[in-house]
C-alpha cells in the first residue's frame, strides 16, 4: 500500500472520535443555530416558525439591545484601556529580579484560577454597603458617602463590574506580556544603553517596538473577554443581575437571558451571532492598524 | 549591575501593589467566612475592629446537602470531561502533528475559528440537541456540554505540545514495529508529560469553573457547584458568612492546584493555553 494512502487511513482512525463528537455536537448545531436566527423558536416547543430576517430587523428598534450594545462598548473600552497597560506594568515588574518575586507570581495565579462566580462573590462581599471592608475604607477616605452601594449606582456599576473582570484578567495579560519580554533579544537594548540612551528612551524605542504584536494580541483578547468571555456572563449574573434597572446589561448577558430565561432561542441566537460579528470586526481592525504601522 | 535607589523603591512599591491587588478581596472573603453574623453586621467591619473567629460557617456548609452534592457533581463532571477531552484530543492532536494527510491545514484553521466563537453560540444549539436526545439534565449531557468547548481548545494546545517531539522519534518507533497507537501512548505522551499534565490541569480548571453551561444543562438532577454559589448569592435572604465559606471552598481545588503547579501553569499561560 502506498505510504500516503496508509497515512490518510491512519489519520482518519485517529481523528474519528474528534470528528464524530464535534460533528454531532458542534458543527451540525452551529448551522442549526444559524437557521434558528431566521425563526421564532422556544425551548419548550422545538418547532421553528420561519420569520425570515425579522430577528435581525428587530435589533435596530430593540431599545434594550441598543442599550446593551452601548454598555458593552463602554465596558470594552474601559477594560482594554486600563487592563492592557496594567498587565504590561505587572509584566515589567515581574521581569525584574527582586526578593519575593515568586510569591508575587503565585499571588497572580489566585485571581486567574478563581472561578468567575467566586470572584463575583468576593467583590460582592468586600464592596457590600453594610459590612464590606473595602467600602468602609472608601467611606473613611471620604471617597464615597456612608452606606453607598457601588454596584447599585447606575453610573458606576458598569465600570465596577469591568474592574472586577480586570482583577481576573490582568494576570493573564501580564503573563502573556512577560513571555514576550523574555523573548526580546538583549543586544539592541544593550547597544542602546551603550550609546547613552536613558532607560525610558530604551523602553519606548526598543522594548515597546518588540512588544507591539503582543499589545495587539492582548487588545484582541480583552475585546473577546468583554464581548463573550465567561466573565461577561458570570459577573453580571452574580453581582448585579443586569441592574440597577438595565444599566449593567451587556450583549452576552442579554443574549443568554433572551435565549433561556425569556425562552426566545431564535432571537438569543441572533444576538450571539451579532457578538461574533463584532468580535471579528474588532480583531480585523486591530490587526490592520498594526500591520499598517509596522 | 547595581540598580539605582529610585528603581528599587519603584520595584518594591509595585510588588506591594500587585500583592495587595490580587490578595485583598480573596483574603477579605476568607475573613468574612470566619466571622459570626452578629459581628459582621456591627460596624465597623473586621479589619477595623477585633472579632473572635469561628469555624461554624464551615461546619454549616460541610453539612449542607446542596453544597456537598454540588461539590461531588462538579468533581465527577470535571474528571470525566478531562478524561474524555484528553483521550479524543490526544488522538486528534497526534494525527494533526505527526501524520501527513490532505486537509490538515483546513482542519487546524477550523479549530482556531471555533476558539473565536462565543460559548453561547455553541450553547444554544447544543441545548436543543441535548434536549432532543433526552440528555438534558444528565451526567452524560453535562460532560458533552463541557467537551464541546474544551475539545477543540485543548486539541489546539496538544498539537503545539506534541509538535515539540521530533518526528524522527515517532518514525523510529514505527520502524521498531510499534503501532501508531503504541507510539503515541508509549513515546509521545511520556516525552511531553509536563505539557500534557498542564493541559490536564487547564481542562479540569475550565470545567470546574464553568457557570453558564452548568446553569443551563443542569436543571434538577445535576446541580454543579458554581450554579449553587449563584443560587446562594441571589436568594431571598443571603447568609453572607456561610456564603463566604462556600465560595472559598469552591475555589480551593483550583486555586490550590494552580499554586502547587505554579511553574508549569505560568509556562502554559505564556504559551496561550487559556481563554
Amino acid at each position: 500500500m502506498p505510504r500516503i494512502h496508509r497515512d490518510s487511513i491512519d489519520a482518519i482512525k485517529f481523528l474519528l472520535p474528534f470528528f464524530v463528537f464535534l460533528g454531532v455536537f458542534l458543527i451540525y448545531p452551529i448551522f442549526q443555530s444559524f437557521y434558528y436566527t431566521l425563526n421564532d423558536i422556544t425551548l419548550s416547543h422545538l418547532e421553528p416558525k420561519f420569520v425570515g430576517i425579522n430577528n435581525y430587523v428587530k435589533l435596530f428598534s430593540d431599545k434594550l439591545f441598543l442599550q446593551a450594545l452601548t454598555q458593552t462598548l463602554l465596558y470594552l473600552a474601559f477594560h482594554t484601556a486600563i487592563g492592557v497597560p496594567l498587565g504590561l506594568g505587572i509584566a515589567l515588574l515581574l521581569n525584574e529580579e527582586f526578593r519575593g518575586r515568586s510569591f508575587a507570581r503565585a499571588c497572580l495565579l489566585i485571581p486567574w484560577s478563581t472561578p468567575p462566580i467566586v470572584a463575583a462573590l468576593t467583590f460582592f462581599l468586600s464592596l457590600n454597603p453594610g459590612f464590606g471592608p473595602i467600602n468602609y475604607l472608601l467611606e473613611l477616605l471620604g471617597i464615597i458617602p456612608p452606606k453607598f452601594s457601588i454596584f447599585g449606582n447606575p453610573n458606576l456599576a458598569l465600570f465596577a463590574l469591568a474592574s472586577v473582570s480586570l482583577w481576573k484578567s490582568a494576570s493573564l495579560f501580564a503573563f502573556i506580556f512577560l513571555s514576550a519580554l523574555q523573548n526580546i533579544p538583549t543586544e539592541p537594548v544593550e547597544s542602546a544603553k551603550v550609546y547613552g540612551a536613558s532607560s525610558f528612551t530604551v523602553f519606548r524605542k526598543v522594548t515597546l517596538q518588540y512588544l507591539k504584536p503582543t499589545i495587539a494580541v492582548n487588545c484582541i483578547l480583552s475585546c473577546i473577554l468583554s464581548l463573550s468571555g465567561t466573565q461577561a456572563y458570570d459577573l453580571v449574573a452574580g453581582i448585579t443581575g443586569g441592574g440597577p434597572g438595565y444599566h449593567t446589561y451587556m450583549l452576552y448577558y442579554l443574549a443568554y437571558m433572551t435565549a433561556f430565561p425569556w425562552n426566545n432561542l431564535g432571537y438569543g441566537a441572533t444576538i450571539s451571532y451579532i457578538i461574533t460579528f463584532i468580535a471579528v470586526i474588532f480583531a480585523i481592525i486591530l490587526l490592520r492598524l498594526w500591520y499598517k504601522r509596522t | 549591575m547595581r540598580r539605582s535607589k529610585v528603581k528599587t523603591v519603584v520595584i518594591y512599591a509595585g510588588a506591594i501593589f500587585v500583592i495587595l491587588f490580587t490578595l485583598t478581596p480573596y483574603l477579605l472573603t476568607i475573613f468574612i467566612s470566619l466571622q459570626r453574623e452578629v459581628d459582621l453586621f456591627t460596624r465597623p467591619p473586621f479589619p477595623f475592629k477585633l472579632v473572635t473567629f469561628t469555624l461554624d460557617n464551615y461546619a454549616y456548609i460541610l453539612r449542607y446537602e446542596p453544597f456537598l452534592t454540588g461539590f461531588l457533581h462538579s468533581a465527577l463532571v470535571a474528571i470525566a470531561t478531562t478524561g474524555f477531552v484528553l483521550l479524543a484530543g490526544s488522538l486528534g492532536a497526534y494525527a494533526i502533528s505527526h501524520i501527513n494527510f490532505p486537509g490538515k491545514t483546513l482542519l487546524f484553521n477550523f479549530i482556531v475559528v471555533v476558539y473565536m466563537l462565543p460559548g453561547l453560540a455553541m450553547l444554544i444549539p447544543a441545548v436543543v440537541l441535548l434536549k432532543t436526545l433526552g440528555l438534558l439534565d444528565t451526567f452524560i449531557g453535562m460532560i458533552f456540554a463541557h467537551s464541546i468547548i474544551l475539545l477543540p481548545l485543548m486539541t489546539w494546545f496538544l498539537i503545539g505540545i506534541f509538535e515539540s517531539v521530533p518526528k524522527d522519534i515517532d518514525e523510529a518507533c514505527q520502524i521498531d514495529g510499534y503501532s501508531r497507537f503504541k507510539s503515541l501512548f508509549k513515546m509521545i505522551i511520556p516525552l511531553s508529560k509536563f505539557g500534557f499534565f498542564m493541559i490536564l490541569v487547564f481542562c479540569f480548571i475550565n470545567s470546574w469553573n464553568d457557570l453558564m453551561f452548568a446553569n443551563t444543562v443542569g436543571i434538577v438532577n445535576i446541580k454543579l457547584l458554581q450554579p449553587r454559589i449563584l443560587e446562594f448569592m441571589s436568594g431571598a435572604r443571603v447568609l453572607y458568612t456561610q456564603l463566604a465559606a462556600a465560595g472559598f471552598l469552591s475555589s480551593l481545588p483550583v486555586v490550590a492546584l494552580s499554586i502547587l503547579l505554579q511553574k508549569q501553569i505560568v509556562k502554559g499561560i505564556m504559551k496561550g493555553a487559556v481563554k
